[in-house]
C-alpha cells in the first residue's frame, strides 16, 4: 500500500518533471530541486539492457563469477520469471535512486548481506551500467505496462464473506426436506457405547 | 399384443421358515467382497417388522417407486427433473446406518495374544473402516420379533391398523409373526431403470433380468433411493451400484438361483411367464384398488395360440414357450389364484409374488374357562393361570380367517394394496386345500364338508390335488422350470451377428478394418 502510494508519487513527480522539462527552459532548472531523486538520465542503449537482463537473469555469467540478482531479487519485467524472494522486489529502485544511487550501491552494497554475497566478486564497472540501465528499462516499463493490482482491502473479505452466507442459507433452504439422520438414530442414540 | 417372456417367480410364505439359507447362500456367492459386506441381495424378514434396510416399505422416507399424479405416473424421488436437481446430493439416500455398519471380529486375537492375565477377547472390528467399533446393529437384529417395540410397532404397515387392533397383536397370547425373504423383483416397471441418469440398468430381453451395467454406471445412486423395495445397493469400494442378477449364470446353464436351489423350506417357485409388454404403462397407470387385477391380466395364457403367435412373432423360442406352459408360476398367480406381488401400490409391477401366509391367520385365540380341568387336579398340582386356547379346529369353514389373531388389514396393507378382500380370497383358497387334505389324510372332517370348502374357493378336487402336489411333494424339476437361455438369439438384440452366419469356421466378430488389417 505504502509502495504503491510512494510508485504513484514518484510517478506523478517524474511526469511533472517531464512536463515542466516540456513546457518551458524556465522550469527546467526548478525540476531537479523539486524532485527528491534526480530526474531520469539518458535513455540506455538496446545492448545494454539485454546484457543487464541477461546479467539479472543469469543468463550471462558475472566476469567474477558472483552471483546473478535473480537468486535474492525478483524485477516485474516480462523476460524475467519468477526472482528470489529472499529480497526486496527492485521494480521500481530506479525510481526511488536513480542513476548514481544504483550504480553505488551495486559498486559497494551498503547491505551485510549483500556484502557477505559480493566479497572478492566484485561488480565490473560495464557490468553495473547494463545491470542499471536494464533496471531503468523495467522501470519504465512496469510503469506504462503494468497495472499494480487494485487494493480492495476489507471490501473483498466482506462480499466472500456475504456470499459464504448467502449460498449457506441458499443450500440450506434446498436441503431443508432432506433425510436428516439415519432411520436407527433413535436407537443408535440410546445403545451403550464402550467409550 | 407385445408378447415377452420373463423369468418370474413365486415365493410360498406359509413354507419359509426363516432359516436365512438362502440369504448366506446368495452372500456367499456374490456379496462376500469389499464394499458390498453389508449387501443382503437376498435377506430375510420377520414380519411384523422394519426389515432391511429399516423402514424401507415408508416411502414418506425414502421417497422410492412411482407416484400416480393427475393421470400419469411419476417417480417419487427421482426422473428427470427431480434428478437433475438432485443430482451431487440425494436429499433421500439411505445411509449405512440405516443398513448397518458391517464388522467381523478379531479372531485371531484368541489364538495369538499374548500370555497374561485376562482372557484375551476378540473386539468386533468394522468391515468399512478396519477400526474396532461399538456395534449398533445387525442384519437381522429384528428377526423373530426381537426388540419389538423399536421394530415390530414401527412397521409400516401397521399405519391403517386401529392403536386397539395394534395392541393386540403385541399381545403376548396372541402374538404372531412370519417371514418375508425378499430379492430384487425383476419389475415390469421398474423405478430403477427409469431413474437411472446414466442409463446404466436395463431389463433384458430374453428373460426380464434387470441388471446394472458396470461399466456405464456412473455412480449417481438414484437407483438406490428409487426402488422402494431397497434392493439396489452402492458398493463404496467399487464406486457402482449392485443388485440382485438372479444368478443369471445359473439361469443360462440351466441351475436354479443360488436363493432358490438352497431353500431348505422349499418355498421358491421359478418359471416362465409371458406377458403383454403393450399394457406396462397403462397397467402402472391405474388406479390402486385395480392395480392386481390388471397386472394379473398383463400375464398371459401361454396356451392361448393368439399369444403363442405372438411371441413367436417377437422371437420367443419354442423351448422358452414348452417352459412358460409347465411354468408353475403360472399356476400359482393365474390358474390357482394363490400368489400376490408385494406392496403393488409402488406401481413397479414386481415379477416376485408371494403366497400369503396361512398360518398365523388359520388359527385363532379363544378365550376359555379351565375350571372343569383344574377341578380335577390336586392343590398341589401347577395349574394353567391364563385361559386362552390356541385354536385350530375347523368348526366353522371361513370363521377363523376373520377372527385370526393376524389382522387381515396388515396383510392386506403388504400383499393387496390394502384391500381386504383381495387378500382374504387366497387366504380362503388355501384353508380349503387345508381343510380337503385332511379329510384325505386324518379323516375328521367329512366328504360333504371338504368339497363344499373346495367348491367355495372355485376348486375341483383336480385342482386341489395339483396344489397340494405343487406345494408339498413337488421335486426339484416341478420348481424350477428353467428355459434354454438362447444366447445365440439374445446376442443379436445387442449386435449383428449376420456377418458370421452361415459362415464355416471360426469367424471375427469385427471386420478386417476395424481389426486394424
Amino acid at each position: 500500500m505504502i509502495n504503491r502510494n510512494f510508485a504513484i508519487l514518484q510517478h506523478l513527480v517524474v511526469v511533472l518533471a517531464l512536463s515542466g522539462l516540456m513546457a518551458s527552459p524556465a522550469a527546467h532548472a526548478q525540476a531537479p530541486q523539486a524532485a527528491a531523486p534526480p530526474a531520469p538520465a539518458a535513455a540506455p542503449t538496446p545492448a545494454e539492457i539485454k546484457l543487464g537482463q541477461d546479467l539479472f537473469d543469469g543468463r550471462a555469467r558475472f566476469a567474477n563469477k558472483a552471483a546473478s540478482c535473480k537468486a535474492c531479487h525478483h524485477v516485474h519485467h516480462d523476460a524475467i520469471v519468477g526472482g528470489g524472494s529472499l529480497s526486496t522486489d527492485v521494480t521500481q529502485s530506479f525510481s526511488r535512486m536513480g542513476k548514481d544511487g544504483l550504480t553505488a550501491i551495486l559498486g559497494n552494497a551498503p547491505f551485510p548481506v549483500m556484502q557477505a554475497a559480493y566479497a572478492g566478486k566484485e561488480l565490473a564497472p560495464d557490468e553495473i551500467q547494463a545491470l542499471v540501465a536494464f533496471l531503468q528499462h523495467a522501470d519504465q516499463q512496469s510503469q506504462t505496462s503494468m497495472r499494480q493490482p487494485l487494493d480492495v482491502g476489507l471490501k473483498m473479505f466482506g462480499a466472500g464473506a456475504a456470499g459464504v452466507a448467502g449460498l449457506m442459507g441458499f443450500f440450506t433452504l434446498i436441503g431443508r426436506r432432506r433425510k436428516q439422520q439415519s432411520v436407527n438414530q433413535e436407537i443408535y442414540d440410546r445403545q451403550i457405547k464402550s467409550e | 399384443m407385445d408378447i415377452r417372456s420373463q423369468v418370474s417367480m413365486v415365493f410360498h410364505l406359509d413354507k419359509c421358515l426363516g432359516c436365512h439359507t438362502c440369504s448366506v447362500a446368495c452372500k456367499n456367492i456374490w456379496t462376500d467382497r469389499k464394499g458390498a459386506e453389508y449387501m443382503w441381495w437376498n435377506n430375510v424378514e420377520t414380519k411384523p417388522g422394519t426389515g432391511y434396510p429399516t423402514k424401507w416399505e415408508d416411502q414418506g422416507i425414502y421417497k422410492g417407486g412411482w407416484e400416480k399424479v393427475g393421470g400419469a405416473i411419476s417417480l417419487k424421488g427421482a426422473g428427470k427433473q427431480k434428478g437433475l436437481l438432485n443430482i451431487f446430493h440425494n436429499p433421500n439416500m439411505p445411509v449405512i446406518d440405516d443398513y448397518y455398519e458391517p464388522y467381523t471380529y478379531q479372531y485371531l486375537d484368541l489364538i495369538e495374544s499374548p500370555a497374561g492375565d485376562d482372557q484375551p477377547t476378540a473386539r468386533p472390528v468394522s468391515l468399512i473402516t478396519g477400526k474396532p467399533i461399538d456395534i449398533k446393529m445387525g442384519p437381522n437384529w429384528d428377526d423373530d420379533l426381537g426388540g419389538s417395540p423399536d421394530f415390530a410397532r414401527n412397521d409400516p404397515n401397521l399405519k391403517d391398523l386401529s392403536p386397539a387392533e395394534q395392541e393386540a397383536m403385541f399381545q403376548l397370547e396372541r402374538m404372531a409373526f412370519f417371514y418375508l425373504p425378499r430379492i430384487c423383483n425383476h419389475c415390469l416397471n421398474p423405478a430403477c431403470v427409469a431413474s437411472c441418469p446414466s442409463g446404466a440398468i436395463y431389463k433384458r430381453g430374453e428373460d426380464g433380468v434387470v441388471l446394472i451395467n458396470q461399466n456405464v454406471c456412473r455412480a449417481w445412486r438414484m437407483c438406490v433411493t428409487a426402488c422402494p423395495y431397497k434392493k439396489t445397493f452402492y458398493n463404496w469400494h467399487a464406486g457402482k451400484s449392485e443388485k440382485c442378477i438372479l444368478c443369471y449364470p445359473r439361469i443360462e446353464s440351466g441351475q436354479a438361483p443360488a436363493c432358490m436351489h438352497s431353500c431348505v423350506g422349499r418355498i421358491r417357485y421359478l418359471g416362465v411367464v409371458l406377458y403383454d409388454a403393450d399394457r406396462i404403462h397403462e397397467t402402472a397407470s391405474v388406479a390402486e384398488q385395480d392395480l392386481i387385477d390388471h397386472h394379473m391380466s398383463m400375464l398371459m395364457d401361454p396356451f392361448d395360440p393368439a399369444v403363442i403367435a405372438a411371441a413367436k412373432a417377437n422371437g420367443i423360442a419354442d423351448s422358452t414357450l414348452h417352459a412358460a406352459q409347465s411354468s408353475p408360476v403360472y399356476k400359482f398367480v393365474k390358474e390357482w389364484g394363490l400368489a400376490l406381488p408385494l406392496h403393488a401400490e409402488f406401481r413397479t409391477l414386481p415379477m416376485l409374488f408371494y403366497v400369503p401366509p396361512l398360518l398365523p391367520v388359520m388359527a385363532a385365540v379363544k378365550e376359555v374357562s379351565h375350571r372343569e380341568q383344574e377341578g380335577k387336579l390336586s392343590s398341589v398340582a401347577k395349574t394353567w393361570d391364563d385361559s386362552w386356547l390356541y385354536d385350530t379346529s375347523t368348526e366353522e369353514l371361513w370363521g377363523a380367517i376373520d377372527q385370526a389373531r393376524f389382522p387381515l388389514k396388515y396383510l392386506a396393507n403388504m400383499l393387496s394394496a390394502g384391500d381386504e378382500a383381495r387378500i382374504k380370497d387366497p387366504l380362503k383358497k388355501l384353508m380349503a386345500i387345508r381343510i380337503y387334505r385332511r379329510w384325505k389324510t386324518v379323516g375328521d372332517i367329512s366328504q360333504q364338508k371338504a368339497l363344499d370348502a373346495l367348491g367355495d374357493a372355485g376348486y375341483t378336487p383336480e385342482m386341489a390335488d395339483a396344489i397340494y402336489y405343487l406345494t408339498s411333494l413337488a421335486k426339484f424339476d416341478d420348481r424350477f422350470v428353467i428355459p434354454a437361455a438362447h444366447r445365440e438369439h439374445a446376442i443379436e438384440m445387442l449386435e449383428y451377428t449376420g456377418d458370421n452366419r452361415g459362415n464355416a469356421g471360426f469367424g471375427f466378430k469385427a471386420g478386417t478394418m476395424q481389426r486394424g488389417m
